[in-house]
């Protein structure tokens, strides 16, 4: 009874966090959600124009990909503004749920921002690299969800350190390139000429998923075990940016 | 009635050198508004975000409704709000939207959220403008939106970190009413201030807090009897302010010189001031001129 209650507020704390900081604000500017989605945009056409056809599912899924990676990232500065700027996160903190609920939403928020762009893509997907099997998008949702989750994780962690929120505004697009444009998001691993670069192509957080949704795509092909240890990497990966995260909001100030 | 926050030989630092609470020892009673006053820096906030369990202590304890700030804060956290200082709200949200999902996000029900919303906004004068996203309303409006959004929660314990600052007279006499309606109805309130009007039209008791000390805790009545000086007077055209030296502490303030000093000394000054053709004026003294005197070195020096 009490967990169900203690789920049932947790649920409405995160729902108010995503109205505030997400919803509401996305219904004043939603022109927001059309900046990540230009880079790739331009890299889909310069593909159409050279006529490299072959390219173009890689692109929309790296597309995809580094759309939501953009909105995710921003939880760096969305967060140290909360904090540092507006002082609303103190507000929060002292609520049932606490830091965690409000965090929740206030990347859920940012994920709104990425539905326009990952609506675009997902259509031309659907149409222009004929992915259509029910499977297949279920994979892409859930390598979706967890980029997002681990990346706003990383972007939380990082705003963690702010002093000023100017120290943060350089690291969005840094991340953003780090995590969708140097591994292999945008092509497949088998790309790298190098073995050990492969493997070290695995700290990014967004290789694991790129590739499972390359694989459930139809253009690269994996084994069920690779599957199945892709996914365990995307749980180690959150697990550790988790940990770091939970230890550095307990930590003594 | 018992003790709404009660702390005892508070001690932070945030380096490990500099100490921004040295032993604060304080309590504030269940139902009274509490005003900590002090100057820039003297540890009102630090104070104030350790009881609130945004910070840890050093050393020491800090208890609020009984319990623990370290070892309880999950239940505390339910049963205060805080307004932080020089906060503002989110631009693109409306003052509706704030004080509603805030309450939602503390575990209200829709429709008392809402009846509260509406309730509180219509008391800190923002109903006219719920609608209207905050980049579109003046500083005064946005920082009463932080006010409502406190005051509109459940909280027993209220924590106002200069609430004030920056706001009109008009403004400032409704929040002041709010603050005081809502001890009427039972809520402990503990502002930060540096207005000395606001704190003796509000609280029921004060503190003053220097340097990471609190120099005194007491009824405004009883703050300015810890001061040895009852009257003020405010001298001009005078040739050579040393002289005023023998009444009482000096202060400059533009032209004139203020000597806080006794009754016999105030009577003393004003015949001397007409023998020598200077211009006086004689009051009573202030809660102001206590503060500076207590906070200002000289006084709580002593004490110490």
């Amino acid at each position: 009874m009490r967990l169900a209650e203690g789920l049932v507020h947790f649920v409405k704390s995160v729902y108010a966090s995503t109205m505030l900081f997400g919803v509401i604000p996305f219904k004043q500017n939603p022109l927001w959600s059309l900046s990540p989605m230009l880079a790739p945009m331009a890299f889909l056409l310069f593909l159409s124009v050279y006529g490299i056809r072959e390219i173009v599912p890689y692109a929309l899924i790296g597309g995809m990909t580094s759309i939501v990676v953009a909105n995710s990232i921003t939880m760096e500065s969305d967060a140290a503004f909360n904090r540092l700027i507006l002082k609303i996160e103190s507000m929060f903190v002292l609520t049932r749920g606490g830091l965690i609920p409000y965090a929740v939403g206030l990347a859920l928020g940012n994920l709104i921002n990425a539905l326009p762009g990952m609506l675009v893509f997902g259509a031309l997907l659907w149409t222009l690299a004929g992915v259509n099997q029910l499977w297949s998008w279920a994979v892409f949702l859930g390598a979706l969800a967890a980029t997002w989750a681990i990346v706003s994780m990383v972007g939380y962690y990082i705003s963690t350190f702010a002093r000023d929120i100017r120290d943060l505004w350089v690291y969005s697009p840094i991340f953003t390139g780090v995590f969708s444009y140097l591994p292999p998001v945008f092509y497949p691993l088998e790309r790298i000429p190098w073995t050990e670069l492969k493997y070290f192509a695995y700290v990014s957080p967004t290789t694991a998923p790129a590739r499972l949704m390359q694989a459930a795509a139809g253009l690269v092909s994996i084994t069920w075990t690779e599957a199945l240890l892709l996914w365990l990497l995307l749980l180690v990966h959150g697990s550790i940016v988790f940990v770091l995260l939970h230890r550095r909001l307990r930590r003594p100030i | 009635m018992g003790a709404a926050v009660e702390s005892e030989d508070l001690w932070k630092t945030y380096d490990g050198q500099n100490w921004v609470l040295k032993g604060a020892t304080l309590t504030v009673n269940e139902g009274e508004v509490f005003a900590l006053l002090g100057r820039n820096g003297a540890g009102k906030t630090t104070f104030i975000r350790i009881a609130c369990t945004l910070l840890k202590p050093s050393r020491g304890t800090v208890r609020v409704l009984g319990r623990d700030v370290i070892a309880d804060a999950g239940w505390i956290r339910r049963r205060i709000a805080v307004v932080p200082q020089e906060g503002r709200p989110s631009n693109l949200s409306t003052p509706w939207a704030h004080v509603y999902y805030y309450l939602i996000a503390r575990g209200m029900p829709r429709s008392e959220a809402a009846r509260r919303a509406s309730e509180y906004l219509e008391a800190m004068e923002l109903w006219e403008v719920k609608d209207v996203i905050c980049g579109n309303l003046s500083g005064g409006m946005r920082q009463r939106v932080y006010v409502a959004m406190a005051m509109a929660t459940e909280a027993d314990v209220l924590f106002l970190d200069e609430p004030t600052i920056g706001l009109d007279p008009i403004s400032k006499t409704t929040m002041w009413s709010q603050i005081r309606r809502a001890s009427e109805e039972g809520r402990t309130v503990i502002v930060t201030t540096h207005n000395m009007e606001e704190a003796e039209t509000i609280s029921d008791r004060v503190s003053i807090i220097n340097a990471g000390r609190i120099v005194v805790t007491g009824s405004v009545e009883e703050v300015m009897s810890a001061v040895e000086y009852d009257y003020r007077v405010d001298v001009e055209g005078m040739a050579d302010p040393q002289e005023l030296n023998a009444y009482g502490p000096v202060r400059r303030i533009g032209d004139r010189f203020r000597v806080l000093t006794t009754a016999s000394g105030a009577r003393e000054l004003a015949e001397v001031a007409v023998e020598r053709g200077w211009r006086v004026n004689v009051s009573k003294t202030s809660l102001e001129d206590a503060f500076i005197l207590l906070a200002g070195g000289h006084v709580e020096d002593e004490a110490r």
